[in-house]
């Protein structure tokens, strides 16, 4: 594969690995740096390339990967250094100041565990199917719905909480 | 749509069992004006958790990978080139230097083989000319007259031998006498 039709098959993806990359690692910077790793090692496979008949299918794959070494790395980072502050968890003070509902019900889905908060953003914000969801997590679709069902009741729970107040 | 209906579909979700067609139509109820007042909390809830924070991807991104590509293709391009190239100039210079020796060969073949057949056939006629039995005598005498000829010469070059060892000698006596006359003088 030359690397015209590389850019031709590859190129209209970026979008979408990046929005991938961004809800996978949430930070901008780290999500472009990633995807540029991913279309390295993208053209790095692309003798392989040519009998893959599903390329969205792969390169997602790939960027997928890709953000669990860094997470993995980043977390292995977080832990051996001593001077990393430990971010404050937000009090029900701090909610209760948070007067627009939908403002609130994002700070809640950003909260969830890393896999709830994916998996419901990916479902809700970017309209993926169960499929696609779990092509980009690698989460089985059992799986998938256990994780949706826990972090929608874990915020209507808190929702509720902050109703009754 | 009945409310109940409603309520269960809203169970089924929480439950993450709906499908996204029973999303949809969860979707557009609550977007709707008809909505049951019991299920005005469900719907402002619900209807949070599908507004998204859109993802604005970086507007430079696609050219800084179009770039990478390019990059990439580069440095690929210049490592085919330069492998492959002084692979083929290795087996060029030997493919040459065997052609040159084989150009040699045949060229040295072809020049042997003339000359060859150049001294042959002239040999060939002298041979049959001299065979003749007339001219055995002529040889022969010409032999005599050579074999005559070297011993005369034999003779003469001892002859010259001789005066050379006498010149020797004269040249000695002369020395001789210079030296005396040298030492004299000074």
């Amino acid at each position: 594969m030359d690397a015209e039709t590389f850019k031709k098959v590859f190129l209209p993806y970026h979008q979408k690995l990046y929005r991938i990359a961004y809800r996978i690692v949430q930070d901008t910077a780290n999500a472009e740096d990633i995807v540029q790793e991913t279309f390295i090692k993208l053209w790095n496979k692309k003798d392989e390339l040519e009998q893959i008949e599903n390329t969205e299918g792969f390169a997602i794959i790939i960027v997928r990967n890709t953000c669990l070494d860094y997470l993995r790395k980043a977390k292995n980072d977080y832990h051996t250094s001593y001077d990393t502050e430990i971010p404050e968890s937000s009090s029900l003070s701090k909610q209760l100041e948070i007067q627009d509902d939908a403002a609130y019900v994002k700070d809640l889905i950003n909260k969830l565990p890393d896999q709830q908060r994916q998996v419901i953003m990916m479902k809700h914000w970017d309209g993926y199917t169960d499929e696609e969801i779990e092509n980009i997590t690698g989460i089985s679709s059992g799986n998938i719905r256990v994780i949706l069902s826990r972090a929608r009741k874990t915020i209507r729970e808190q929702y509720s909480k902050i109703e009754q107040r | 749509m009945k409310t109940s209906e409603i309520k269960k579909l809203v169970e089924a979700f929480y439950n993450g069992e709906t499908t996204i067609e029973e999303e949809k139509l969860l979707l557009s109820y609550f977007q709707g004006e008809d909505v049951a007042e019991e299920l005005l909390k469900e719907r402002d809830l619900f209807l949070d958790l599908y507004k998204s924070e859109p993802i604005d991807v970086p507007l430079h991104l696609e050219a800084k990978l179009g770039t990478l590509i390019d990059e990439l293709a580069a440095k690929e391009t210049v490592k085919v080139e330069l492998k492959p190239a002084s692979k083929k100039k290795y087996i060029l210079r030997w493919a040459g230097s065997i052609a040159a020796g084989i150009a040699i060969l045949i060229t040295a073949g072809i020049y042997f083989n003339k000359q060859e057949k150049a001294t042959t056939t002239p040999i060939a006629q002298t041979i049959d000319k001299t065979i003749d039995k007339a001219d055995e005598q002529k040889i022969k005498e010409a032999q005599e007259a050579l074999v005559l000829l070297s011993s005369k010469f034999n003779k003469g070059m001892d002859q010259l031998a001789l005066v050379s060892t006498n010149l020797d000698k004269t040249n000695e006596i002369l020395n001789k006498t210079f030296n005396r006359k040298k030492d004299k003088e000074s």
